[in-house]
């Protein structure tokens, strides 16, 4: 049986991956879709990932326990289906990871490395993923336990050194150009949303507390919301109407009102902190696609999937080597954003159709005199 | 064994090879029987006191084991055994062995003394203020100390012997009711499993309690202080005492146990929490300074302050190594010191810190081998090692492989690597206890005495960190609790 992990590992990942892929390119990239009211974008995607992990959350406290998505699936719909959603899961974690990796690249390119040796690169990435994606949700969530602090050390400073450059008038009027850019950006920009997705990936594994099991995934979730849109806030602030060429928003940042006598000082903290991120965020992906072979395969071995996933990462990142923009701008298209819309929300869908049909197939086992009904597993 | 006196002494005789210390002496009252025992490790004194003259003045009319063990023989501990093997370990123990024919047993005599070492302060880890003594050699001695602490009809203890040749004796200790009875079943079975030829020192068997022989990290805790020991029993643990060692083992063992000082508790505990998180420092400085400063040199020059980075430049200037390899040659250097130092005669000691610290380091600065910031940072990572000395081999092969990694990518490799080795930490369980807890899973009660220590009158609860019995977590009076642990 697969470890359990707690509500505090679980709402430090879903933390994490909720702010991972969301300071890099993406600030440019939504500034250039909405404006200077891009940050009430985000605002609103945010608030609509926040739905969505609440709903999940309400359904996981309600299922049986040690229940994963695909045993749901399996039972309330068929078992190609969930094969086929596994499937899906798996292009998709694939994409996030490679955009995690080629961002990690590009953000070490922008703010250490002049001539990183790719070759080194992929080929320590390749290790460190064959690691990670071993180890069970479990090791990857008590990493994040340890790098509490100097997570938050990092948060901290991000959004503390850049912030006396900050211009308020940047930021105003709210919606100056009305509605229409808010929606272009919220239209084009939902492969960097919909993270309650990996909850479905954690389901059966989490071990909820006995009291409001679901406080504490919430807190992590609207602190990570809280610090992404301050993020966002001190990004257009500072850069104005040039955002739109920061490609890189994190690694830009924090250098943004360097001066010489602040070199080799504080930012070296948050760039060696963000590095972690990006790579446990990296990580947390790759088991999600570990784990999706694991269940469309239906094997317990975790040494094959790890390989085939840290190979086909590393072969992906070779194959788009330096071209981010690439892969974003393909990313950013109106088909793949809203085939991504389909996947956080239809799945989210298909979680409560199949939780509605299980609850009357269990209804209908009470009524049947001596049976045992599924509720009593719990 | 055999009934007939005479075929038993020849079968003993034959299995020790007749060996000249082996020492029959022959008694004839109203049976013939014969004492058995190996010259110099048997006290002869207490056995013709006690045994031999009360045995030849006896005038009972019915000699039989009974009568032998309960009214003639004047010693205190007396067993009867019937397995000739387990009569022959008894004898190679020092121990006094009563043949009486037409019996099938014999009556092992608890005469057995060696000459042993006293209990003093050991030398590895000596405190400012609080009990010095230690543990010895001897088993019973180091139960009986621990049973001096610990006087408590709960402290259980298991008995076992393990090793083909050596057989030697190993004594398992908890508080029942404390301890978890998984753990102890565990650490139970693993030792029933030992097969070896000898235990010569506890660590023969912490290899064997460890759940990753392979890893590099420690699995299993050790103490020369009773204190300690006893310390950690009240915690829950299970402690291993084996005959000829004076290190205690312990099961289940956290990383951050080793951070934890005898000291910490006799003393001001802000200033052990100050003490703490020096020792946590240190374990930064000890891995990364190194790999740090070859990773600024090499790959990220812009990182440094400017002044700084001028005073690097001046230094280094001209030196015919690179940076990598001078770390590298200067860290090799500390460590042949080191050896050296420890195996080296003591009175050459001090010859042979002034030929490493004078000759070797400042004539090869002076002479442009290598630069005195290699050597200051080498030095302050050799110093910084032993202020956690438990940890000083695990941490010796992170700072190499740190180095390594600084010197190949730099910031990323540090970075890389580090996470590669806490990843691997929190997936690792020491005997159901999480064995980065209580970080990893963040514990709050038992953070009060690892990252900070409190106030001892504030401890009211048993660490939840350790596997240890759940229903009886207080300190004080009677507890239910339930802990669940990720």
């Amino acid at each position: 049986m697969e470890k359990t992990i707690s509500t505090n590992q679980t709402g430090l990942m879903l933390a994490i991956f909720t702010i991972a892929l969301k300071l890099s390119a993406l600030p440019a990239i939504a500034y250039s879709l909405s404006g200077a009211s891009s940050y009430v974008t985000i605002a609103i995607a945010l608030a609509l990932d926040l739905i969505g992990t609440i709903i999940i959350l309400k359904l996981l406290t309600k299922l049986p326990k040690g229940m994963t998505f695909f045993d749901i699936v399996s039972q309330t719909l068929s078992r190609p289906i969930a094969i086929l959603i596994y499937s899906i899961l798996l292009i998709y974690f694939l994409l996030k990871s490679l955009i995690t990796l080629q961002e990690l690249h590009d953000y070490y390119i922008v703010t250490l490395f002049e001539d990183l040796n790719p070759y080194f690169f992929v080929i320590t990435l390749f290790l460190i993923m064959l690691f990670m994606c071993q180890k069970p949700f479990r090791a990857l969530g008590r990493t994040l336990e340890v790098c509490f602090w100097p997570l938050l050390i990092g948060i901290t400073f991000t959004l503390i050194l850049p912030i006396g450059d900050m211009e308020i008038i940047n930021l105003l009027p709210v919606c100056e150009d009305g509605f229409a850019p808010v929606l272009n950006g919220l239209v084009h920009t939902s492969i960097s949303f919909g993270d309650f997705i990996i909850l479905l990936i954690f389901m059966g594994r989490i071990s909820f507390d006995e009291k409001k099991p679901c406080k504490k995934i919430i807190v992590y979730m609207l602190s990570a919301i809280s610090f992404i849109f301050n993020f966002y806030i001190v990004f257009i602030g500072c850069f104005g109407n040039t955002a739109v060429g920061q490609t890189l928003a994190l690694g830009e940042l924090p250098l943004h009102n360097a001066n010489p006598g602040t070199i080799g000082r504080l930012e070296w903290i948050t760039i060696i902190i963000w590095t972690v991120v990006l790579i446990i965020q990296a990580g947390i992906l790759g088991k999600c696609s570990c784990d999706c072979i694991k269940q469309i395969f239906h094997t317990d071995r975790d040494l094959p999937p790890a390989i085939i996933i840290s190979t086909i990462m590393t072969a992906l990142l070779l194959i788009s080597y330096l071209q981010l923009s690439t892969i974003l701008h393909i990313g950013t298209t109106t088909v793949v954003s809203i085939v991504c819309y389909g996947i956080h929300w239809g799945i989210l869908i298909l979680l409560i159709i199949s939780y509605i049909i299980l609850k009357n197939k269990n209804k209908k086992t009470y009524s049947v005199p001596h049976s045992m009904p599924v509720k009593e597993h719990r | 064994m055999r009934k007939n006196l005479q075929q038993s002494i020849r079968s003993i005789k034959k299995t020790l090879g007749d060996s000249k210390e082996l020492i029959v002496k022959k008694i004839s009252n109203k049976k013939n029987m014969a004492i058995v025992y190996m010259l110099g490790l048997t006290d002869t004194t207490a056995l013709s006191k006690f045994v031999i003259s009360p045995l030849q003045q006896s005038t009972s009319k019915d000699v039989n084991i009974d009568t032998l063990q309960s009214s003639i023989i004047g010693l205190s501990e007396t067993t009867t055994e019937s397995v000739e093997q387990k009569v022959i370990d008894a004898i190679l123990k020092g121990k006094g062995v009563l043949l009486i024919d037409g019996e099938s047993q014999a009556i092992i005599l608890a005469t057995d003394k060696y000459k042993e070492r006293g209990i003093e302060e050991p030398p590895t880890s000596a405190v400012l203020k609080g009990p010095r003594s230690g543990f010895v050699e001897n088993l019973k001695t180091n139960l009986s100390i621990l049973r001096k602490i610990l006087a408590t009809p709960s402290l259980r203890t298991i008995s076992m012997t393990v090793g083909k040749h050596t057989s030697t004796s190993i004594i398992i200790a908890y508080i029942d009711g404390i301890a978890n009875n998984k753990v102890v079943d565990n650490v139970k079975k693993r030792i029933e499993n030992i097969n070896i030829d000898g235990v010569i020192d506890s660590h023969y068997i912490a290899g064997f309690l460890e759940e990753k022989p392979n890893s590099i990290f420690k699995q299993v805790g050790d103490s020369e202080k009773p204190d300690v020991v006893a310390a950690k029993i009240l915690e829950g643990r299970v402690c291993i005492i084996v005959d000829g060692s004076p290190i205690i083992l312990t099961v289940p063992f956290v990383y951050l146990e080793d951070f934890q000082s005898g000291d910490d508790y006799y003393g001001d505990h802000a200033r052990a929490t100050f003490l703490r998180w020096l020792r946590l420092a240190s374990i930064f400085i000890t891995i990364l300074t190194p790999a740090l400063y070859i990773a600024v040199v090499l790959h990220h020059y812009k990182a440094i302050p400017l002044k700084f980075l001028i005073t690097i430049i001046n230094t280094t200037k001209g030196l015919p190594l690179t940076p990598f390899a001078e770390i590298l040659f200067v860290l090799i250097l500390f460590e042949i010191l080191y050896e050296a130092s420890l195996r080296m005669p003591k009175y050459l000691g001090l010859a042979l810190s002034i030929v490493g610290a004078l000759i070797l380091g400042d004539t090869a600065v002076k002479a442009g081998l290598i630069s005195p910031p290699a050597v200051m940072i080498v030095a302050v990572s050799g110093l910084s090692i032993y202020c956690i000395p438990d940890q000083a081999a695990q941490l010796n092969i992170l700072r190499l492989l740190f180095t390594f990694a600084g010197g190949m990518l730099g910031f990323f490799g540090i970075t890389i690597t580090l996470l590669f080795v806490v990843v691997y930490l929190c997936d690792f369980d020491s005997y159901g206890s999480p064995y980065f807890a209580p970080i990893a899973p963040f514990i709050n009660n038992d953070i009060k005495d690892f990252i900070y220590k409190t106030d001892i009158v504030n401890m009211k609860y048993r660490p939840k960190s350790i596997a240890n019995n759940r229903r009886n977590l207080k300190r004080q009076g009677e507890h239910n609790g339930k802990n669940n642990i990720h």
